[in-house]
Parts: structure tokens; sequence; C-alpha cells
């Protein structure tokens, strides 16, 4: 009898700790095997270690210095392009694009407007080393460390020149994603940019339909005009550009002075050379002061009606989210207004038991903060058309072939075409091949007259 | 000659003054996200199976062809039933493997004879497309010992898990690296009581 | 580049004659055009770039065919020959032959879908290294070729035209600018507002539902004619007796007494001859409950272990106009139910309508209502029933409450319950705990002199609560074994019938135990155990699951005739056009006159098994088969 009472206890624990294994689900308990037996465990493959996070940062900053080295110092193309396609395997091809710079953006909007988000620090180095570096260099990043960037410039064959009024018309898009892109990641968080990313299918080889679409249009489009994506989407080429355009050092065209030999003009395929103002019309500075006053009056103005008419955009733009779309399905189909074709949002909705209330609240609530955030969105459109506005009214004065900072990707192009670099590194005439292809051509316009 | 000079020192000067500016914004930018991230881990994408409602979009959401997302079973929780609502179709016609009978399209759960009345039902991973039939099966008459997990030797971790994205349940959570499954049965009970100390 | 063809040297010949001195006009030195550096090589990278080039886009042409033609895992699931096969299965599963067809149709779809993705892989693989090996080509073949820039060919330096560069340039931006702002306007103006915030819209919904509700509820019923006081808003207004008892709109019909007074259905059908067969129609789910209807709508519920639908069909030619499934709704339980008959107990209860939704409960406890239009207005479970056959209480409404009978075997107590539920919003409006046994029969509502009586049947007591409260009035012990007919109200007297206790007929009105001061009469005999009786409030017809028919006088409890047919089976006798229809099992429908003494009327007769009590629509009839349903009348 003792000993059947010392058992009590234990039988007790023992119970308990089974109710407690078992949980509350378990309508068909487990079966006691005869002898025993080994029940499989969950394999759980690792994810990707922590640490290669950090060699994706040391990668990046090798490339950074490297393509700074080479833009600033060795002036070669050809190390630019080699850099590029290492950069393209790396970050594209072998990373799969994540994680990446233009895509860190997301991650930054969120973790600044979002309390409960931190962005790790990997990705905060991909955002900033880029951006850091382009104050002191320029934007070396675009031109061999970025794989976005990279497979573009390989992928350029026969460039078509835009006009410059096309230019300048498409390149406020890539603002416009930029301020979409961060409305996004502030109101909801949604990113656009990894969402809606050309590329990414592309280097992993595997996507959905439009997604392929959209890669290959970029680079069929990107074949005959250079870098499409970089120059009229990138929303991280617009902070680079304006960090490009005050950078400490910049893409120099000529190793030494311009001799104005105008053998650059055409050379850039991303119309980022400014042509050197000698023997320029004649302009009345009166004017051009005029012109730029109005310009920059026009700017308070113009951010006025943008912010105005961005407003109007807010609950539009809040459909893409999730909840707001549920939302309104669910309201409509209570209401009876629409089909009553079963809706896959409206069942799963309905499942997981949650009050239509609490839904209608939570997206009265992303509408509203898309509303609020649409209004700085249109502001900024606003802002960013006004101030190219007045960069219109005023014209360069110097007098050399220089670079536009903040277009400027820096792939070296330009470099071979200049009469003067060319001087310092020897011609490409006198190679011996290109001495023989030369003579025969002399020979065949000899025998032609 | 003088006039260019003066002309190019104020731009210098201009330009040197939105450079340090961009730097100071740039760095009080990320000095605070990186102050407010205490050094901030890499999270990975997660399903959390008790939000699951086994929708089966994670068998076509995700922009692998072949869903990074996998059933698993927790063996400890299973039943071992003969009529496995996991395994069967609601109203087999019949309680072998036939096809006729299997709720898995892809034939990924294999059914082995344990003992006497029991058996055995082991997820062949290269085969299991991810469709969550088992999942519904399974959690909505039986144990619930069949979910779905991310398989991390698959995912290519997106920024934006594409599948998240349309999740209806909201099942979807970023884990840290040192736990990045969220499992039912021991293991889970295991995961739980490492991450309390 | 290439050799010359002989059209080039002609060409070639031509222009030297034609012009010899433009060459000589250029200064000395300039190369004009491209020269090629290496033409063999040249020739030999292009001639690489042409072929590789060319099976890259063979290969992804391939793979795009491949991407639209299936073989991926969506078309895996979504299978229509599967399921249809799977669905002949259900009907044949002894076909030998079709488990044949559908495992090598699931082969076929595994074996594609998994040689699609590994073919896919490898052609991705193939397309990306011809496409480098393109570029690559390409791009040394173009290096070889080397053009210089000349400038004299240019004209005039850019800067003579900036001035009008740069003017272009403002205005495009400008133009660019505008662009962008007429398209937020466009965006913002010409997008629909969100809907749940949407003023507009929040107006039409509340419109249809004012317009069709019964607006003479409180206006006709003001006294002496006077002029209506306007009434304090009601949540949401419902139909009045009157207006709901022009529809067969839940299981018994109007006021559950079986009785049918409107039309004039037809007394004889076939379907083998299709005599008076005026359609039929085919449903996924079986069940055994039997159709509600409001004007035309017929709503009957079907279900299976995991699926739950509410149909709702045309009664004037069948034809289905939507069904909706339940879905997923948060369970206490997800453990399919005990039901009794297999299959068809999965939908034994009845739904009842009020003109603007329909409302439905099943054997696992979900309950729902689904709007006119096939939407689900509210759905939630009231918890997993434990009553031995399967829960099969019909659903009944009293004003704006669906009233739930929920009596279980709970060997503690305290599990059966009522409940009142909110029509609109499916909020349990009161909750009735009560210590009686499982019960197997449907609720009626009686209007009284006292006032509206929820009468329930449960072991051992007949129960009469407030349907507004769920506050119990009275009881009488009278009943015994396992309930299932239903009670009637004929003739202020409220009269329950079962084998194992005999009928009973107690006066309502009372508080408390009424057993020995209410009950106005009790007998024994053959009476049934399942089939409710009917009333046309001269006489009460019961019909035993065996066949027995016997007519009582509900005033004594006197039996006036007896009759032993051959209808067995478990379908309640119905009422109308002054016969009583006997519906049994094998689909026969014997016709009776309602009068004081047996006489046969006619016949019908349908070709399936029938478990649902009759309900009606005009001059026709609507049987419900578990999985057919019929609309019976003179063509």
């Amino acid at each position: 009898m003792a000993r059947l009472i010392r058992f009590i206890p234990i039988f007790l624990i023992s119970l308990l700790l089974m109710s407690w294994i078992a949980g509350a689900s378990e309508r068909f308990p487990p079966p006691e095997f005869e002898g025993g037996r080994e029940l499989p465990n969950i394999q759980t493959p690792a994810p990707r270690a922590d640490y290669m996070g950090y060699v994706d940062v040391g990668v990046l900053l090798f490339g950074l210095i490297f393509a700074s080295w080479l833009v600033l110092k060795k002036r070669s193309k050809r190390w630019i392009t080699g850099l590029g396609i290492f950069s393209l395997a790396y970050f594209g091809f072998f990373r799969q694009g994540c994680v990446c710079a233009i895509g860190s953006i997301g991650n930054v909007t969120q973790a600044i407007f979002d309390p409960t988000y931190s962005a790790s620090l990997v990705i905060l180095a991909f955002f900033f080393l880029p951006l850091a570096f382009t104050v002191f260099f320029g934007r070396s990043f675009c031109a061999s460390v970025c794989p976005h960037g990279a497979i573009q410039d390989l992928i350029l064959i026969k460039p078509i020149e835009i006009p410059l009024w096309l230019e300048k018309s498409l390149r406020i898009f890539a603002y416009g994603y930029l301020g979409l892109s961060v409305l996004y990641a502030a109101a909801s968080p949604m990113y656009l940019i990894c969402r809606y990313d050309p590329f990414i299918p592309i280097f992993r080889m595997t996507g959905s339909w439009g997604g392929f679409l959209l890669g290959f249009g970029f680079l069929g489009v990107g074949m005959f005009i250079g870098r499409p994506y970089c120059r009229f989407m990138c929303p991280y080429g617009v902070l680079l550009g304006w960090l490009g355009a005050v950078a400490k050092k910049n893409v120099e065209i000529t190793p030494d002075a311009c001799i104005d030999c105008r053998l650059c003009e055409h050379s850039c395929p991303y119309n980022a050379i400014i042509p050197s103002a000698l023997d320029a019309e004649k302009t009345n500075p009166a004017v051009e002061k005029k012109r730029l006053t109005w310009a920059i009056a026009m700017v308070p103005i113009l951010v006025a009606i943008f912010a105005w008419a961005g407003g109007q955009i807010g609950g539009a733009l809040s459909r893409a989210h999730y909840n707001v779309t549920v939302a309104e399905d669910v309201y409509l189909r209570d209401a009876g207004l629409t089909d009553p074709v079963p809706d896959d949002n409206v069942q799963a909705f309905k499942g997981t038991g949650k009050k239509t209330e609490v839904l209608y609240a939570e997206a009265v609530a992303i509408a509203g903060r898309f509303t609020f955030g649409s209004y700085f969105f249109g502001g900024f459109m606003g802002l960013v058309i006004g101030l190219k506005l007045a960069g219109a009214a005023v014209r360069s004065k110097r007098k050399d072939y220089h670079i536009d900072a903040e277009n400027c990707i820096a792939c070296g192009r330009c470099y071979d075409s200049c009469s003067v670099e060319q001087l310092r590194v020897g011609s490409p005439e006198g190679d011996p091949d290109m001495k023989e292809a030369l003579a025969a051509q002399y020979q065949k316009e000899a025998a032609n007259s | 000659m003088a006039e260019a000079t003066k002309t190019s020192d104020r731009r210098e000067f201009l330009s040197s003054g939105l450079r340090g500016l961009s730097l100071v914004g740039l760095g009080g930018i990320v000095g605070s996200l990186i102050a407010s991230a205490r050094g901030a881990e890499a999270t990975f994408w997660q399903i959390d199976p008790e939000k699951c409602i086994f929708c089966g979009q994670c068998a076509t959401d995700c922009v692998l062809d072949e869903s990074a997302v996998k059933a698993v079973h927790a063996h400890d929780m299973c039943g071992y039933c003969d009529l496995c609502t996991g395994y069967f179709e609601p109203d087999p016609n019949d309680l072998n493997t036939g096809a006729e009978n299997a709720m898995c399209p892809t034939g990924a759960i294999k059914r082995n004879f344990v003992e006497d009345p029991y058996f055995e039902y082991t997820v062949d991973e290269p085969l299991c497309i991810g469709c969550a039939r088992c999942v519904k099966g399974c959690t909505m008459f039986g144990n619930g010992s069949l979910f779905l997990q991310i398989r991390h030797d698959r995912c290519i971790d997106c920024n934006e898990c594409s599948i998240a994205i349309g999740c209806p349940a909201d099942a979807f959570v970023k884990q840290k690296g040192d736990q990045p499954y969220v499992l039912k049965g021991m293991q889970g009970q295991a995961h739980h009581e490492g991450s309390k100390h | 580049m290439s050799e010359p063809t002989p059209q080039n040297d002609k060409a070639g010949a031509t222009a030297a004659q034609a012009a010899p001195a433009v060459p000589a006009a250029k200064p000395e030195g300039f190369v004009i055009g491209a020269v090629v550096i290496k033409p063999e090589q040249f020739q030999m990278a292009m001639a690489v770039a042409i072929l590789s080039g060319l099976c890259c886009v063979a290969v992804s042409g391939i793979l795009t065919y491949n991407y639209f033609s299936g073989g991926n895992v969506a078309s895996l699931l979504e299978d229509q020959e599967l399921t249809t096969l799977k669905h002949q299965l259900q009907k044949a599963p002894k076909d030998d032959k079709l488990k044949m067809k559908i495992r090598r149709r699931d082969w076929e779809l595994r074996n594609n879908l998994f040689h699609r993705l590994k073919f896919d892989e490898t052609g991705t693989y193939l397309a990306a290294f011809s496409f480098i090996l393109f570029l690559g080509a390409l791009k040394y073949a173009l290096s070889l070729r080397v053009e210089w820039p000349n400038p004299l060919e240019w004209g005039a330096r850019q800067a003579k035209k900036e001035k009008r560069t740069h003017m272009i340039s403002g205005l495009a931006i400008l133009g660019t600018g505008m662009l962008t702002v007429g398209f937020l306007i466009f965006l913002g103006k010409g997008s629909p507002g969100l809907a749940f915030q949407d003023p507009e819209l929040a107006k039409r919904v509340e419109a249809p539902a004012a317009s069709g509700a019964d607006k003479s509820e409180g206006g006709a019923e003001g006294p002496g004619g006077e002029p209506a006081v306007p009434q304090p808003e009601l949540p949401e207004s419902y139909p009045s007796n009157e207006e709901a008892a022009k529809h067969w709109h839940a299981f018994r019909g109007p006021g559950g007494s079986g009785w049918y007074r409107l039309g004039k259905p037809p007394l004889e059908w076939d379907e083998k001859s299709g005599k008076n067969i005026l359609w039929k129609t085919e449903l996924a789910l079986g069940g055994v409950s039997s159709p509600a209807l409001w004007d035309n709508h017929i709503f009957i519920t079907g279900a299976d272990k995991s699926q739950r639908v509410i149909y709702c069909l045309n009664a004037d030619n069948g034809k289905k106009l939507w069904e909706v499934e339940l879905g997923a709704i948060k369970r206490a339980s997800n453990e399919a139910p005990e039901v009794f008959e297999a299959k068809e107990g999965f939908a034994a209860c009845s739904p009842v309508t009020d003109g603007k939704r329909v409302y439905a409960v099943f054997a696992n406890g979900d309950i729902a209502a689904a709007n006119f239009k096939g939407k689900i207005v509210w759905a939630h479970n009231l918890g997993l029933p434990n009553n031995g056959y399967g829960h099969s209480s019909s659903l009944t409404r009293w004003k704006n409450l669906i009233l739930v009978q929920y009596d279980q075997d709970g060997s503690e107590g305290g599990v059966s319950a009522l409940f009142g539920i909110d029509a609109a919003t499916g909020e349990v409006a009161w909750e009735t705990k009560r210590d009686y046994g499982p019960s197997w029969c449907s609720p009626i509502v009686i209007e009284t002199e006292s006032g509206p009586e929820l009468i329930t049947v449960t072991t051992p007591m007949l129960v009469s609560n407030d349907p507004a409260t769920g506050q119990e009035l009275w009881k009488a012990d009278v009943m015994a074994g396992e309930v299932a007919p239903s009670p009637v109200f004929s003739d202020g007297l409220v009269i329950a019938a079962m084998a194992d206790s005999g009928m009973a007929a107690v006066k309502p009105g009372g508080s408390g135990d009424v057993t020995k001061t209410q009950v106005a009469w009790q007998i024994e005999g053959d009476l049934p155990d399942t089939a409710s009786p009917a009333t046309n409030g001269t006489y009460v017809w019961v019909l035993t699951s065996d066949g027995i028919l016997t007519c009582f006088n509900p005033k004594d409890g006197k039996v006036v005739w007896t009759k032993e047919t051959d209808v067995t089976g478990y379908p309640s006798p119905t009422i109308a056009n002054g016969h009583v229809y006997l519906t049994g099992e094998k689909g026969q429908t014997l016709i009776v006159k309602a009068g004081d003494k047996y006489e046969e009327a006619g016949k019908g007769k349908v070709d399936v098994k029938v478990g649902a009590s009759l309900g009606f629509y005009k001059d026709r009839i609507i049987i419900r088969g578990s999985k057919r349903v019929y609309g019976i009348g003179v063509k």
C-alpha cells in the first residue's frame, strides 16, 4: 500500500506531462508501439548562415573600392566590364539578386516608419555603402558593382541616341517610381521594387510569365537603348544621382585638359556628356536670370498642385494592399453587390474567424495612411518637376567636355574616345593588327579613286 | 578668367557643403537605424502552422516552379490511423494506396504498415509540391501532425516573399537564423523551450 | 565583313565610275567608315553569334510553348479530367475500370509535371548558355570592327543648338509634369472609392434592404384604423406571419403543420412515363433535408463529411441559380459528426428563409446565412453536437430570430440548449441551457392568446419557451424514447406523438410543470418514431415508418380511421388540396382524401430514394431525392 501511494504523485505528474505534450488537438492518441519505435524527426535543413551575409557585404565593399579605383585611376573600360561580369555572376546569378541595394530602399523605409521592424545590418550596409562611396567617388557602384547595371551594360550592342528632351522627360519616371516605392513601403509595407524587379526572374531563371516578359523586354530594349532600367526606372539611381552631383571626385573624360576635339561627343550611350560651351550662342544673362527666377518661383506652386493631385489617389493606391482588397470584397459581397461566385479571398477571410468590423477598421487605417502619404508623394513629384525645370533654365558655361555628374554611371566608354587619353595610353592605330587593317582600307580607297 | 574662377569656387563651395550635408544625413539615418536595430540579425521566412489555413496557395505562389514550401510530418503527434484523413480523400473508395483514394496529387505521402492496426505516413519531400491537401485533411479531421514548412534548403529568401504577399491567413512570419522553423510536436516544444532560455 | 557578292562588285564599280572625285576630296589620313581588323575572326565570331542566337531563340520558344501548354503545378491541381473521373467513381464505387482510368490519369499528370520541371531546368540553362555565347561572340565581333568618330560629319557644335535644346527640354519636362498630374487626377477621380468608405454605396446597400422588407408591419396593426404610430426603429424588418404563410418557407411549411393551403398540386405523376414531371435537377451533394421556398426560390442543403453547401434552384424550371459552400469556419472541433444513414445525414436539417436570406444548419453544428444572391452573410459553428444519429433538428424563424433546438446527449446535463440567433448578423441573441436529453425533433412557434411560444419536443418533456428571450414557460412530462417527430399545433392544442410514449395534447399558456394540469388527452397506438404528424385543423394524420396511417381527432385523441399502407420510410405526410400526401422512402407517394374515411385518390412515383418531406410552390410539388430534385405539376 505504501508503495502504491508513493507512485501516485509520479502517476499524476506523468499524466500532466502527457496532457501537456499532447496539446488540445489530438483526436487519435499516438499509439504505444510494442517494443518501442524510433520515430523519425522532421529534417530541418539550415538556411544560409548569417556570416554569409557579411561575406556579401565584404564582396560589395571590395567591388566598390575596386570599381572606384578602376573608374578614377585605372580608367579602363575593359577592366570595368570585367568587374561588372564578376558582380553579375556573384550578386546576380549566385546570390539571385537578393540582397540588393535597390531593394534595400524598401527595408530602410519600413525600418523608419514601422517601429516593430528593424532592418538587418547586412541590408543597412547594402543601402549605405554605395551611397557613401558615391559621395566621394561618383557612381562607380552603377558602373560595375550593381548586377542590374552590369547586365544592361553588357547587353548594349548598338546604342541609339535619344534626344535630350525625351531623355529628360523619361528620367522623371525614376523619381515617380522612387516616390511610389517609398510610399508603399511606408504605408503598407509592400516592396514594389522587389516585386516588380525585371531582372530577378532572369537571375533566378524562374518566375512568373509577366516577370520574364518584363525582364526580356528590358533586355531587348537595352540592346539598343543603353541601360533603360538604370536611366528611367531605378529608384536607387535617383539617390545615387543626387549624391553623384555633389561627389568629391567624378569621372573625368580626359586625363588632362580638354582640347575640344569633339571626339567624345557621341560616345556616351546614356546622354551624360555635357558638350563644351565653346562658340555657344551668346546668352543674355539678365534673361537667363529672369527665367531661372520664374522657374524657382514656380516650384511651390507646382508642389501645391501636385500634392493636391497626389492626395486624390491614396485610396486607389491602397487597393494594392491585400487587406484593403479583401475588405472591399467582403463588403461588396455582404452587401449583395457583387457576383455570388465564390471568392477565394472572402472564403479565406471567413476561415480566419476575424470579425468584419476589425477587417474594415484595418482597411480604413491602411487607406488613411496611403492618403496621407500620397499628398507627400504628389508634393515630391511637384518638387522634382519644378527643380528639373529650373535646371533646364540654366546652361553650362564650361568650355570643355565634361560629364553630367548626376547621370553618369561611370561605364568608361568615353575614355577610349578621348584623343588626349589615346595619346596617354597609346592610340589603337599603333596596334599591329590595326595597322594592317588600316593599310588594307587605304589600299581599297586608293583603288576606288 | 577671374570671373570663371570665382564661379567655379562658388560651385565647389556649394558642392562640398551639400556633400557634407548628405553625408551627415545618410550617417544619421543609417546610424539611428543601426542603433534601433541593435545588431539585428538576418531573418528568414517561415510558416506558422497554427495560423495556416491550408488554402493551397503555397504550391503556386512561390517564385520557384516547385515551391519551397513542403509538408512535413511530426510523427510524435500522428495517430498512425488506418483511415488517415491526410492520406485518403473524404469518403475513400477503399483503404489502399490506389490513386483514386489518395488525397496527395503527386503521391508524395507514403503509407507503410507498422503493426496492427497502425500505419506510418511519411512525406517523400522531392515529390511534395506544398499544395496542403494532406495538411487540410489531417488538421481538420485528424491530429494535425502534417503541416507546411518552408524548406530552407530550397528557399532563396526573397526580400519580399511572394507567397507571404498573398497569404490570406497572415501565416508567414520572419524567424531568426537560429530558429528558422516553427514546428509542431516534440520538436516544436523543444524549440519553444530553447527560446525561453 | 563577308565575301563581296557580284552585285556589290557591280555597285562598287558603278560608284567608282560615277563619282571618282569623292574619296579624293577627303582630307588625307582619314579613314571613312568602319575598319574590320581581323576579317576571318570577325566572320567566325559572327557565325557563332548567329548560330547561338538562333539556338537561344529556339530553346526560348520551346520553353514559352511549354509554359502555356500546362504541365505546371496549377494545372496538376486543377485537372478537370481527374475530378470528373473521381466523381464518377463515387457513383460507381465498384467500377475497377474506372479506378484504372483514375490511376492512369494520376500517373500521367505527375509524370508530366516532374518531367516538365526537369526539362524546363535543362532548357533554361541551355538558353542561358547559348545567350551568353551569342552575346560574347557578337561583342567580340563588334570589337573587331572599329569605327572612328568623325566630327566633320556632325555639323555644327551641339553648343550652337543649346538654347533650343534647353527650351525643348524644359517644355518636355513641363509636359511630362502635366501628364503626370492629369494621370493622378484621372486615377483619383476615375477609380471608384473604396467600397467600405463610400457613402453612396452605403446608401445603396441600405436601400434594397428597406424596400424588400415588409412595410405593413407597423402601419396595418395600428389600433382602430388610426394612423399608425411610428414604431421604434427595429434592428431590421422581417416578414409578418401572413407574408411568410404565402411561401413554404421552412420544414413542414408555415406554422409547421405540414398543411399547404394555397395551390392545387397534382394527384398523379410518374418519372418513368414522365407524367407531370416538369423538371429534374441533379445536385452534387446529397441530404435528407426538406426544401424551403420563397417565391420561386427553392433552397436545399447538401453535405458530406467535408463539404456543406446551400443550393438555390428556380422552382419554375429547376435551373440551379447558385450554390454556396460554407468554406472554412472557425470551429471548436473539426471532427466529423456521427450521423445516421452514412452520407445523407450530414444534411438532415432543413433550412428556413425569410425572403431576404436563407438560414441553414448542418450536422456538425455549422450554421450560416446566405443572401438571395448566394453570398454567405454570416457563418459560424455552434459546437459539435453529441446526439448519436447526428443533429437533425430544422431551423425555424420568429421575427428576426432564427431558433435552433440543440438538444444533445449529455450525461452531466446542461449540454442541451436552445439558441435565438439574430438573422441579420448571426449573433447569438439568447441561449438557454437545459438538462433535457437528445432530440431529433424540430421546433415550432405558435401564437396563443397569452403570447408566442416556442414549442420543442425533447425527452422526457414537451417544453415551451418564450421565443423572444428563451425563458422556459412550461413543460409537460409526456415524451419518451429517441424523439424525432416534430409537434403540431391544432385547435388550441399542442400535439406531439412518439411511438414509445404515445400521443399527447397539451394546452399552451401554462407555467412550470403542467403535466398534471394542462394535458388535454394522452393516448397510445400506432404512432411514428420519425415522421411528424400533419394537421389541417380538423384531423391529425400520423404515418409510422412501416406504413400504418392513422387519422385522429385532435380534440379528444380518438382514432377516426386507420389503414396499413405500403408507404414505408421517414418522410412526413403533408396535406394539400384536400388530400394527404404520403411519401415513402422508395420514391412513391400515396395520395388519400383528407376526410373522415380512408379513400385513395392518386399515386406518384419517382425513381430515387426519398428521405425528405415534400415542398410546395403554386400548383406544384417539389420532391427532394437525395441528389435529385423534382418539380411536379400539370404540364
